[in-house]
């Protein structure tokens, strides 16, 4: 059976499991991926894990297909098609929000460690020139 | 190490049941009574845990309580056949006594009275949390709930137990429970290798736990009850 991997996307990081799973289809892997996110929203209080996603990824570890916890809501489910699709679409453009937020710090970060290594390499040509 | 019920008795309580105890060690795995079977022993975790588990329609146990060294579990409420199941989850040692043997030296002392009462408190106290803890809290908190207590009970850091074992005893899925610990283990709550959890902070493990908690910590085990009553005696006697 093929081999498949699920990430979780939360608010702050990417949670990949470990040694992923087998499932027959792709289709299972996304039901798979429904149930879990519905395991992961319920009984929560607000609204916090509908911009949550699963990215499911193929044995070689590319990405094959997305869910977003708010398309498998449980508790929006009753609501009219458009009231519903409203929640959907904010949670999408929180889930985009994330992403800009978590690009921004690994920016950050990477812009951190370079100028600490030309930190270092100007300190070390300052003592060349003594 | 010895059970802490067992340890809380006096001298004259534990005389009355030492020649009927008996010494065994049980594997994970081990199941101590099966579904539907009468029960007729009592056992007293030394170390270990015991999981009592009840069967739901697709083949699952649900873990409706656990008993560490703090309590004992078994035909302590002498039915003639039990719905539910007993599973040594962790494995240890543990003293065993017919209940029959228990049951009549709790007719004759008021400490051992007091024993098979707490342990029978602690089931049902165990069972009503558990009911309301599956029906409201989330996945990721009842998982941070059953590591932290069985770490609690069992005073130990590490947990041997697989992914798939808490993920059937929450009746949560296994996929679930791995994201979950994967989690756990980038906060630096956990970390899992090899079939054991390992805490790292289990302050912060605590803090990400539901509620269910605080009304089954130490003060309300068994075995801590039975030392309260025990010292209250003797004040009283003296």
């Amino acid at each position: 059976m093929p081999l498949y991997h699920f990430v979780l996307k939360t608010g702050d990081d990417l949670i990949p499991d470990r040694n992923g799973g087998e499932w027959p289809t792709e289709a299972a892997a996304r039901e798979e991926a429904a149930l879990v996110a519905q395991e992961l929203m319920r009984n929560q209080r607000g609204v916090k894990r509908r911009a949550w996603r699963i990215e499911i990824r193929d044995e070689n570890l590319r990405p094959c297909f997305e869910l977003l916890f708010a398309e498998v809501d449980e508790t929006i489910s009753h609501l009219p098609p458009e009231l519903r699709e409203t929640h959907i679409v904010a949670s999408r453009r929180m889930a985009a929000c994330f992403d800009t937020v978590r690009a921004l710090h690994e920016t950050r970060a990477k812009l951190a460690e370079t100028l600490s290594r030309a930190n270092t390499a100007v300190a070390a040509f300052a003592r060349k020139l003594r | 190490m010895q059970n802490a019920c067992l340890s809380a008795l006096s001298s004259r309580a534990l005389s009355l049941l030492g020649s009927h105890l008996r010494e065994a060690i049980f594997r994970a795995g081990s199941i101590l009574w099966p579904v539907t079977t009468p029960l007729s022993e009592v056992y007293f975790p030394s170390s270990g845990l015991i999981s009592i588990l009840v069967p739901v329609s697709d083949g699952a146990l649900i873990e409706v309580g656990s008993i560490c060294r703090q309590a004992a579990v078994g035909a302590i409420f002498d039915p003639s056949h039990s719905h539910t199941q007993g599973v040594v989850e962790i494995g240890g040692s543990f003293t065993c006594i017919s209940a029959q043997k228990l049951f009549s030296a709790a007719k004759e002392n008021s400490e051992i009275r007091d024993l098979v009462h707490y342990c029978r408190e602690w089931i049902l106290m165990q069972a009503q949390q558990t009911a309301a803890c599956n029906a409201v809290h989330p996945a990721d908190e009842r998982f941070c709930r059953w590591l932290s207590q069985a770490c609690e009970r069992m005073d130990t850091n590490t947990v041997s137990l697989t992914q798939d074992t808490i993920a059937s005893l929450l009746g949560i899925r296994r996929t679930t429970v791995t994201l979950i610990a994967q989690m756990l283990q980038a906060e630096g709550l956990i970390q899992y290798r090899r079939g054991k959890i390992a805490i790292l902070d289990w302050a912060r493990l605590r803090a990400q736990a539901c509620e269910c908690c605080n009304p089954l910590g130490r003060e309300h085990w068994p075995s801590t009850r039975l030392l309260n009553a025990t010292v209250s005696n003797l004040y009283r006697e003296s």
